[in-house]
């Protein structure tokens, strides 16, 4: 049985090089699908500027967050206690668990309707949040190294899936992208923010990385993992700019599902069913890694039952799932639950850094 | 027990959603749209093949289906009141529109379209010349069905002299500033169907149609391209001629607010030119010098008359944007009729032929 420690053994422990599975396949999840219309919004054709950027940010935060975890030698639950005390600590704690929990329902729920909308219209949203919340619940009980697993399959797929927008690259505009940087820089920081959303997981690592064999090596898979990331999304977002312009991009939901409608394989004509397919199992890493994270968070906080919080938490998010009935909703939640993210991973993490720092500084 | 478990819940994801049995839907191949004869509702007729049951009867036959209505998606619904199973359209290839609903605005029923996820975006839209319905249930010496002969005949021609259309690139255009789309026209006789020009649209309403001896210069000024046929009309030896160009790349500049020029640069194939006896350089730099001039002052007048009817098909607008600083879409508007546009040809003949 787990103990409701900071340090696990060396069992469930895995070597440092596969940081870059879990970072790639936690970033890597439904965003990808819509996130070029929200920066397009900002900073028009000029946003794959902000893509690069962001990713560079989001490598100066894995730093910060590993001289966080190295120096207070624990994961965030430990960190909390430390620094704020027993009660405050805890409630910060909980806080930052109920954002993973949250974040997985509404990732899940967006991928229902990725589902509803272009494949089965009738699919019955409790139904499929229940049978995959089995499927949570098989991946979650048995431990970590199961959800890094997946995460090894996800990014397979994605790496996969992000190499079939090359039509884009054959049959786009190339004047698309002209004239370069005709955004002003301040529009270019202002996209930042609607791309935080797609690089949101690297905040996982304040609750995974005890998980991780020599801590200190596995930096340079991490900040290797996010580059793959923004390699990614680099791709991506060049691909769906070269292929439809900036006003089209705007009455388009989903970019990259209708950039694969034109893709006609000899055995499928029409490629978008297969990628809304594969792509489960790139949501569902990503949704098994922020459930496991929440399941961990209460766990370590609690003292009852892994098991036990790991239903609960299911449960939550199938009536999470059902509770938003309503596309415009979603798309409210997400944008919403993309911001607790942005302000927690941009302030929050160099916040409780510099805290730390005086913290340690008071103690000596 | 898991196993057994997780295969429990397996069988309710069946029960999920309805199936589709494909002996049991009927799958539209060509949608087309027409204007009621009193304008004010729109006429659809679909096109559903019907394939033979047995092999002494696997001849396929079209049946069409006809409904008026305001909306498309109403005349689905009025449709599948005829049918006795339900329409699919997931293999739609065609959409054809009548002239009439062209010239009074197609607009909302090509949102509707884009809105639909069943509908590919490799689908051919097309204008006909006279109504759409009379097209599809016209019988045409053909062995498939009316929407493949449709299909074919407008993939072939867009290998060739024909500008590539299909429902990405018109929504590309309709959606993007400084851009108009256009369709192929076509038009049709009790054997057959032609296609016969290209039909040009301002917003969504048909304003004008190139005719199909045009269509190779409109091409030449709106891509690049490597297989079009175009007949020359030399003056100075008072003969016609045939080229073929390989190769054709087309470049836009804009110079100055408003003077803009078009490169074209093409490499072609002569055909048909055994009585000439061009075998000496200078005959060769004459006659690409005559078609130099000639394909550029047809392009010239091409530009005139788009500028006139003050429709942009060929993206100028876009090209422009590309190119300056902080665009202004509204004075792009005003200046584009009276805009000074060149067209500057450079040709080069390759290869001649295997006669002598």
């Amino acid at each position: 049985m787990r103990t409701n420690t900071y340090k696990p053994d060396i069992t469930e422990q895995l070597s440092p090089f596969l940081v870059v599975f879990l970072i790639h396949a936690s970033q890597i999840g439904e965003g990808i699908l819509s996130f070029e219309r929200f920066i397009a919004e900002k900073a028009g054709h000029d946003s794959w500027v902000s893509v690069l950027l962001t990713g560079g940010i989001l490598c100066l935060i894995i730093y910060l967050i590993y001289k966080i975890v190295l120096r207070g030698d624990g994961d965030l639950i430990k960190i909390h206690q430390d620094l704020f005390g027993k009660w405050i600590g805890n409630v910060m704690t909980i806080l930052v668990g109920c954002y993973f929990l949250i974040l997985s329902i509404i990732v899940t729920r967006s991928y229902i309707e990725v589902i509803q909308v272009w494949m089965f219209p009738e699919l019955s949203t409790f139904w499929f949040s229940a049978v995959i919340a089995f499927l949570f619940y098989t991946f979650i009980i048995g431990g970590f190294r199961i959800v890094a697993g997946l995460a090894f399959f996800s990014v397979i797929l994605s790496t996969l899936l992000a190499s079939f927008k090359y039509v884009a690259y054959t049959e786009g505009y190339w004047t698309n992208l002209f004239p370069m940087f005709d955004h002003s820089p301040i529009e270019i920081m202002q996209a930042i923010k609607p791309m935080f959303y797609s690089y949101l997981g690297v905040e996982l690592l304040l609750i995974y990385l005890p998980f991780i064999k020599n801590k200190k090596q596995s930096l340079k898979w991490a900040i290797l993992g996010n580059l793959w990331s923004t390699l990614v999304y680099f791709v991506s977002v060049i691909a769906i700019f070269l292929y439809f312009n900036q006003d089209q991009l705007q009455h388009i939901v989903w970019p990259t599902l209708n950039l694969w409608k034109v893709i006609n394989l000899p055995f499928v004509e029409r490629f978008e069913y297969i990628g809304v397919t594969l792509h489960f199992t790139v949501v569902i890493a990503t949704i098994c890694l922020y459930l496991w994270a929440a399941a961990q968070t209460f766990f370590r906080i609690s003292n009852r039952g892994y098991k036990v919080i790991t239903i609960i938490i299911l449960v939550m998010t199938v009536v999470g799932c059902n509770t938003v009935d309503n596309f415009v909703l979603i798309e409210q939640y997400t944008t919403q639950i993309s911001y607790v993210g942005y302000y927690l991973v941009i302030i929050y993490i160099p916040f409780l850094y510099i805290y730390q720092s005086i913290w340690l500084g008071v103690k000596k | 027990m898991r196993i057994l478990c997780s295969l429990f819940m397996l069988m309710f994801l069946v029960g999920c959603v309805s199936s589709k049995i494909i002996e049991d839907i009927q799958l539209v191949q060509i949608n087309g749209y027409d204007l009621t004869a009193q304008e004010q509702m729109i006429r659809g007729t679909i096109s559903i093949p019907q394939y033979g049951s047995s092999e002494q009867a696997n001849e396929v036959n079209n049946i069409e289906y006809h409904a008026e209505s305001q909306t498309a998606q109403d005349i689905r619904t009025k449709i599948e009141a005829e049918t006795p199973y339900p329409v699919e359209s997931g293999k739609t290839l065609g959409v054809l529109f009548g002239r009439g609903l062209a010239e009074k605005g197609i607009g909302k029923l090509i949102e509707g379209l884009s809105e639909n996820q069943d509908f590919g975006r490799n689908l051919f839209l097309c204008v006909v010349d006279g109504k759409a319905e009379t097209l599809l249930t016209q019988e045409f010496e053909t062995q498939d069905t009316i929407a493949k002969y449709v299909v074919d005949l407008i993939q072939t021609n867009q290998e060739k002299n024909f500008p590539k259309t299909n429902f990405h690139e018109l929504l590309y255009s309709f959606h993007g500033e400084g851009m108009d789309f256009f369709l192929p026209f076509l038009s049709h006789t009790d054997k057959d169907v032609k296609v016969s020009g290209l039909a040009l649209f301002k917003e969504d309403k048909l304003v004008d149609t190139i005719p199909f001896k045009e269509v190779f210069i409109f091409k030449a000024l709106y891509e690049n391209s490597d297989d079009a046929n175009y007949q020359f009309f030399w003056a100075e030896k008072d003969t016609y001629l045939t080229i073929k160009s390989i190769s054709s790349n087309v470049k836009v500049k804009q110079l100055k607010d408003n003077k803009m020029s078009i490169t074209i640069n093409m490499i072609g194939i002569i055909t048909e030119t055994l009585s000439l006896n061009i075998d000496q350089l200078n005959e060769v730099k004459k006659l690409e010098r005559a078609l130099a001039v000639d394909i550029s002052t047809k392009g010239q007048a091409l530009i005139k008359k788009l500028q006139e009817q003050d429709i942009d098909p060929l993206r100028l607008g876009d090209y422009a944007r590309s190119q300056t600083r902080n665009w202004d879409y509204q004075a792009w508007q005003t200046s584009y009729p009276n805009m000074e546009i060149k067209v500057n040809t450079n040709f080069k003949i390759s290869q001649s032929n295997i006669g002598k």
